[in-house]
Formats: C-alpha cells, structure tokens, sequence
C-alpha cells in the first residue's frame, strides 16, 4: 500500500507532543535514567534523549555522546512496551470482607490512554506476539486488553542498528512495515512521517506538516538503509523448532548451564516473555485484599513448583525451558516465535550468553531424528 | 502323558503362547493343570518346592516373614503371572510364602525336569529363558515402582502463621 | 478449549464467585470432600462443568489451588471438590468447616473425552488422590450404561486405609463397573490385592483393545508405566488420555506457571490425549 508521506521539521516536533496531550494521550517516550535509555512518561521533547545513542555487545550496554542532534539516534534498551500494556505489578481483582463473607470484585477504572512515541519495528512485532498471547487464546486478559486497545503507537523506523540486533533474521525489520498509527523516520532536517490507521491520519491532519521533497524522501530511504547495513547479526531459523525440540538432550544445555546464573534478567528485558505469579497482599486485618499480578520468570527456582517438588530442578532445565519456549514451542502456542530479534536479552545477560550462538552451537552438532518410514 | 488341554492353556497364556510348537509339546509333557481351592499354601518362605506355576485364574498372594511385624503381604499374583521361579534360577530356598486367596487354577511345572529339557534342547531353553528374564523384569519394575512409594503425600506441612 | 463451551460465566477471568461450604466428608488420612454451594443464584444457574474440569479454589489473603471437581449433588447445584492437605490454600480450607466463605473461579481445563468413550468399553485407572477427577466420568458412564461399553475401574492407593471413595465401590459394581483395586503396602487383616496398578492392566480381560478407551489419572511416573501396560495390550496411543498436574497460578494459560513443553496444562490440559504428550514424557524436568 502505498500511503501518503508527510514532512514535519525537526524544530516542530513539540507539536506532536502537544496534539497528542490534547487528545487525551499520556505521552510515552525514550529518556535517559539511570546510565540507559528507558521508557517514560514525557511532555516535552526535551526528555527526549537528543544527541545520544548507545553501543551494545554480549553483556554490555553503553551510553555514547552522538556527533549530530538526533532525536531517535539509538536503539532498544532495558525496557520495552510491555511494561505499560502488561504492567510489571497490576491488581487482577480484589477482595473485602462483609457481614456475609467476601465481596469479590475485579478492577474497573478506566486505565491510562497511552500514546507510544519511538516504537521500532521488533517491538511492534513484539507487541503482535503478546496481543496472541492476551488476546486471542481462549481467555482475554482484561487489564492487557483495555491499555492496548486505547494505545496509539508511533513508530520511529531505526537508522542505525546494535551489534547485538538482529530482526533481519527474525523478519520482523528494520523498517516497520505495519502495526503502528504514526511512523516517522528522522532526517537531519526532520522527520517523514506516514500514517497507519484513521486515529494516526487525524493526529496527522493537526501537526504543521508540509509536502516532502524528493530529497527529504531520499535522505529517509538512505537512513533507513543504514540500520539494514549495519546488522552483522544473525540467526539461522531454518525448521528451528524441530532442531530445538530433537536436541532436548544436547550436551550444549549442560554446558551453558555452567555460564548461565539464572537471575531472570533476560526474561524481564524481553518484550514477549509473559509469565507472572499472583500475590495476596492484605491489609492489617485482613479485610482488604488485593490480587496483584507481578512479572515472574521460568528462572526462578520455584516458578514450576508442585506438591512433591519443584519441576525444573537446575539450571539446565530452566535455560532450556526459557530458549525452547521462545524458539520453538512458541510456534505451537501462538503460531508465531516467540523472539523478535531485539537483542535485549544479550546485551543484559550479566555474563553475556548469546541465544543466536547458543543456537548455533546446537545447530552445528544436532542429533537427527531417524527418518520417519 | 500330557493332559489333552495343557497344550491349549499353555497357548493361551502370555508366557508360552508364543513359543515354537516343538518346545510347546516338550513343556506341556512335564507340566499338569491343577484345581487349587482358596486358603492352600503353595509352598512356604524358606523351604525347598519342586515347581514353577503359570496362573490361569484365581489369585495368589505372596508374604514374607518380617521379624517383629510378622506375615507381610508382598504382592498379588494374577492370571498370566509366572510364580515361584527360585527352583528354576537357583537351587536356594523358597523366598516367600505363596497361599491362594480364592478357587486359583494353574499350569504347574516340574522345575527339575524343566531345567533337564533346556539344557537337552538349547533352543528350547534359550526360548523359555527369555521368557522367564521377561518375565523378571516385568516383576522388577513393578516392585520399583512399589518402593518409589508414589503415592506418598509430602509431609503436609503447617503454613508459617505469619 | 473455547470457555463458553465450559459454561465459563465469567467475562473476566479474574473474578472469583463466592461459595459457601456446606457438607465436609473425611475421607482418607488428610484428604477430605468440601461440598460448595454457589451463593449468587444467577452464577449457580449457568454454571456448567463437564468431567474431569477443575477450579480454583480462592482463600482471600491465603490464594488459590487449583482443584478438580469431584462430583455434584444429586439436585446439581452443589459442588464437591476432594481436597489434599497439601500447603497454605489446603490448610487454610481445612480451617474453615460448614459455613465457611471464599470464592471460586472455573471450571477451567479439557475435560475427559466422554464423546469418544460412547459406544466403547471404558477403563479408568486411578492412582492414589487421583481417582477423584475422574469420578465425575464414572457417574456419568454409569448413569448412562446404555451409551457406554464395559466399565473398568483398575484402583491404586498407598495402603488399605488411603482407598479413597471406599464406601461407592459396592454401588459401582452394582451398576456393572469391574472395579479392581490394589494397595502398594498391605495392612493387617486386608485380603485385597497388593501391587502397583499397571498389573491390574496386564491382567485384566482386554476383550476389544483397540475399541477400548483408557482415562488415566495419578502421579506422572504411575500414568508413565500404566500407559505402558495399555498400549503393550494392544490399545491404540490415541486412545489413552492422561490428566496431568502442573503448577498453576492462573488457570486461563496466561501465566506460564504450569507449560508442559509446548502445552499450557490448565488450558490445553490437565486432561491430554496420550499421543499428543508423549514424545514428552521421555524427557525429564521439562
Ligand atoms: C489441574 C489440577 C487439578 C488438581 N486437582 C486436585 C484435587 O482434586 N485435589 C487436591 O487435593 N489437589 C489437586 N491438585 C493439586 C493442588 O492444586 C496442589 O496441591 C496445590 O498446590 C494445593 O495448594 P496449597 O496452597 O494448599 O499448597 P501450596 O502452598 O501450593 O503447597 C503445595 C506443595 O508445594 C510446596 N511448596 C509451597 N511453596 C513452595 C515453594 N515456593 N517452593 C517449593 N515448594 C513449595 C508445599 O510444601 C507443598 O508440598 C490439582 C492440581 C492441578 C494442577
Ligand atoms: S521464556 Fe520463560 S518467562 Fe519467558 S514466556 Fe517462556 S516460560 Fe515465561
Ligand atoms: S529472546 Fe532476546 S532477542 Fe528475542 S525478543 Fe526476547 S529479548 Fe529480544
């Protein structure tokens, strides 16, 4: 499809931000905390992380001075969108006693109306991956459902790309290609900005566009084609799942087991990992309770617990659940994998285990399974 | 003589059915149905017996002694099972008490005689002793699941108060 | 498993329904049957389980377990849940007595196959608490004896006293059931039968094995040798359904809690057909 392409100068970029204010939209962006680029509440393009970008290797994310003032000059960090559509703590449903025993409700307040500024495409598909997983299985979870359909999300396509990025491979960018309201790709003179949907054309109609030039358009294509050059990652997904579910018993599970420390970082960096445990938190007297629904990950020791024992009892096991969920049995549940190639989990594994190696290493010396007759 | 019907219990049971027909003929020459009413001993727990036993109905339970808490039922043994094999793989004592529990019906071999025609007719013997070693290692596997005790609740334990 | 089909009232998963208990029967040694009654009439009116269907069970400030149904009232609208004490949520429940007041969301899970057991002989094995789930599909076999082939009940506990539903086996074999049950340890004065389960199924009468539907429910490692049994008798693997128990958090496969390889057990599950688990069940820890 071929949508109409607009231009908006890079001084007035505030006025998205103000359209967007207007419209009732809690506006969401990069800023810098902490030594990284996160995710969070924003007003002005001041918070915007200008002029930085960051390096990232296996185990390492750095922040780094840019030589030019862009606005979206980086690429994926510590967080990610599902922090807002699947918070990391959100109450599922309450309980308060009465005279005739318990009041049970489930929250109805309406939640945040958030616009999503700078989503790139692997979070887009990532985003695709957890609506299968909230929305379209046999049970809608309510809380993810009421923030995401509420959600404009505005797309920055990536000019440059990680080391540790490799969505090529996963097929889900670096140019985002559907799923988003607004997208924009930044020049050195501004953005072009191309409408997704009805809601991203009418926040499109209010900002002080104008017709872009050829060489507006050019410059775009040429800064798109960057990030695509700049990927030297890879991941060979050739029938990944078969490979992943006949190795079960490779010698490699043992290995990264001695290397991985199981403290659920790369589960709580992915955009798609979903899993989470419910709390009872009570108040003194134990009148008032609140479920709350609180990120949990395969890598804690007692995630699999049952009477008897806990179920994946080493690391092993855990490493193994957490790479076959994603690459393998992934596809069985939701017909998608269920990584995207951010690269998140590389750069914050603390001793820099590397899925696209640890597939590699599996891949290099697979078992075949016989030849079924 | 062999009784006309221990050839065709002897192919209806899982143990011999699928023996050649030589080693069928051979087997049911020394081997004899006998009619068992419930409460007879078999053979006691540390005594020498002269047969090995293929049930065709009834029941059979097995006990052994244990000092201080006195019979201990072991096991039951149903049609199909092979019972009391201690004569044919050693010539050691009897390692349980074998009483049937109600009218049992079963093949009964005579163990001497048994070894005598494996060690004629190796053929014969290589087959029934594969019979047996599976027989064995049906037994074995269910007695570690026995011992795996599965279906133990872990201790309940009280919830902490706080 | 599409929730409506379930008779799942609930919009959001979430909310709990209140209950209330109204009968507490001791069983066995730590295992009792709480009888709960839906106190919302409306909720009472549409709700609807099928065989083999679990809740969870939700003690406000404690949490929830996840518990299967075990049967209903004869009027219907009582609900009978067989409780181990097990941790916090079990204990709590134990706690309470007739009248007491918690919630509960469900039925979740596959329920047992009761379409494919039409027409056919059925053998349901249990092991230990796990006759329970699969007591609901044998009241129903045996209140409709003219759809269903043969009824095997092959029965086994951890000793004569841990025989759970001791006092029903009379009425089973009254309505035509084979019910054969056996104990790992004997007790004094017990003239039953010892040894573990999958014997029972080598010996039983197998008359038309490969029409023969098995339901399997108890510890994975009893379920792993009796399926073993039944398809070494010749009955097909797609005809042996396993229930299988997992940690649950959720019960609407949105947690992760309880992924049994590419399964999520509380919505795929805890009821599976044999073939679809098996390469599985080879590998350990998954
Ligand atoms: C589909 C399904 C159906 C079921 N049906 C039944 C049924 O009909 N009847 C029945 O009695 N049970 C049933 N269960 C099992 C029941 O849900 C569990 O026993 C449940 O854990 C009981 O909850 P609880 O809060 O009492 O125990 P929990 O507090 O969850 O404790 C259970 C066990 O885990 C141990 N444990 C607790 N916390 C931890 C931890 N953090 N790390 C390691 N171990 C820990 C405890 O010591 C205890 O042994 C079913 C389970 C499933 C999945
Ligand atoms: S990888 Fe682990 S934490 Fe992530 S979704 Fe799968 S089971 Fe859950
Ligand atoms: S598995 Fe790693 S690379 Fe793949 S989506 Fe998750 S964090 Fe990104």
């Amino acid at each position: 499809m071929d949508r109409q392409e607009r231009f908006l100068e890079t001084d007035r970029l505030q006025t998205l931000i103000d359209v967007l204010t207007d419209a009732g939209y809690q506006v969401v962006g990069p800023t810098i905390e902490q030594e990284a680029i996160i995710y969070d509440e924003i007003t002005s393009v001041d918070d915007l992380p200008r002029g930085w970008t960051e390096t990232q290797e296996p185990g390492q994310y750095r922040l780094q001075q840019r030589d030019d003032e862009a606005y979206f000059g980086y690429t994926v960090g510590p967080h990610s969108w599902k922090q807002f559509l699947f918070p990391p703590v959100a109450t599922v449903a309450t309980a308060e006693r009465t005279d005739s025993g318990w009041e049970m409700r489930t929250p109805d307040e309406p939640p945040p109306q958030y616009a999503f500024l700078g989503v790139r495409a692997c979070e887009i598909a990532a985003i695709e991956v957890q609506d299968r997983t909230f929305l379209h299985g046999p049970y809608v979870d309510p809380i993810y459902r009421d923030r995401r359909d509420r959600a404009l999300i505005i797309a920055v396509n990536c000019t440059q790309a990680a080391s540790t990025c490799f969505c090529t491979s996963m097929n889900t960018g670096p140019r985002c290609r559907s799923g988003f309201d607004l997208a924009l790709t930044e020049t050195a003179d501004g953005f072009v900005v191309e409408a997704g949907s009805d809601a991203g054309g009418r926040i499109l109609e209010q900002l002080p566009t104008r017709e872009p030039e050829a060489t507006d358009l050019t410059a775009a294509e040429t800064a798109r084609q960057q990030a695509v050059d700049q990927i030297t990652r890879r991941m060979d997904t050739t029938d990944i799942r078969n490979l992943l579910l006949d190795n079960l018993q490779h010698p490699r599970w043992d290995e990264v087991a001695t290397r991985c420390l199981s403290c659920t970082n790369c589960t709580m960096v992915c955009p798609t990992c979903f899993c989470s445990s419910v709390k009872e938190v009570s108040d003194l007297k134990g009148d008032e309770i609140t479920r709350e629904r609180q990120w949990d990950s395969c890598f804690n020791f007692d995630f699999s617990y049952m009477n008897g024992g806990v179920v994946r009892n080493d690391i092993r096991s855990r490493y193994r659940q957490w790479l076959t969920h994603k690459l393998a049995s992934w596809h069985d549940q939701f017909d998608v994998s269920g990584c995207v190639g951010c690269g998140r989990c590389i750069s914050w594994c603390p001793v820099g285990i590397d899925l696209t190696e640890e597939v590699a290493a599996i891949r290099a010396d697979a078992h075949q399974p016989e030849e079924q007759p | 003589m062999a009784q006309p019907d221990v050839m065709q219990r002897l192919r209806e049971i899982p143990f011999s059915a699928r023996l050649p027909e030589k080693a069928l003929t051979d087997l049911a020459a020394i081997a004899e149905i006998r009619s068992v009413p419930g409460g007879a001993r078999l053979f006691r727990e540390g005594e020498p017996h002269c047969c090995i036993y293929l049930l065709i109905s009834g029941s059979i339970v097995l006990e052994m002694h244990v000092p201080g808490r006195g019979k201990v039922q072991i096991l039951t043994i149903g049609p199909g099972d092979v019972l009391g094999w201690s004569p044919v793989v050693s010539d050691t004592v009897m390692t349980a008490t074998a009483t049937t529990l109600e009218d049992t019906e079963l093949i009964e071999i005579q163990a001497g005689a048994l070894l005598q025609l494996c060690e004629s007719d190796r053929e014969v013997g290589y087959f029934l002793m594969q019979q047996m070693a599976a027989a064995l290692s049906r037994r074995l596997v269910a007695t570690r699941l026995q011992l795996l005790d599965l279906f133990a609740e872990t201790t309940p334990q009280q919830p902490s108060p706080l | 498993m599409n929730p409506a089909s379930c008779g799942t009232p609930a919009a959001n998963p979430w909310l709990a329904f209140p209950v209330q208990i109204t009968g507490i029967t001791d069983e066995t040694p730590g295992v009792s049957t709480y009888e709960l009654q839906l106190t919302d009439a409306e909720v009472a009116r549409n709700y609807r389980f099928q065989p083999g269907q679990f809740n969870m069970l939700y003690l406000p400030g404690v949490g929830e377990a996840a518990i299967s149904l075990s049967g209903q009232s004869e009027s219907g609208d009582r609900l009978r849940h067989t409780v181990r004490l097990a941790g916090n949520v079990t204990h709590s429940l134990a706690g309470l007595g007739v009248g007491g007041r918690f919630g509960l969301r469900g039925p979740f899970g596959t329920p047992w196959p009761m379409e494919e057991c039409r027409g056919r002989d059925v053998v349901a094995v249990a092991g230990g608490l796990g006759l329970a789930p699969l007591r609901p599909a044998i009241d129903a076999i045996l209140n409709a004896p003219d759809e269903y082939g043969q009824l095997t009940i092959l029965y086994g506990a951890r000793t004569p006293e841990h025989l759970l539903f001791e006092q029903v086996y009379p009425d089973w074999r009254q309505n035509g059931a084979v019910v054969n049950v056996t104990v790992d340890r004997s007790l004094p004065g017990w003239q039953g039968h010892v040894g573990v389960v999958p014997l029972l199924v080598d010996r039983m009468q197998l008359p038309d094995p490969e029409n023969t539907v098995f339901l399997i429910c108890g510890p994975d490692v009893m379920m792993k040798y009796t399926v073993s049994s039944a398809l070494n008798r010749g009955v097909p693997a797609e005809r042996i359904w396993i229930n299988m128990e997992r940690n649950m958090n959720c019960a609407v496969g949105l947690c992760g809690h309880c992924q049994y390889g590419p399964e999520f057990i509380c919505k795929d599950g805890p009821v599976l057909r044999y073939d679809r688990v098996q390469p599985m069940l080879r590998v350990e820890d998954l």
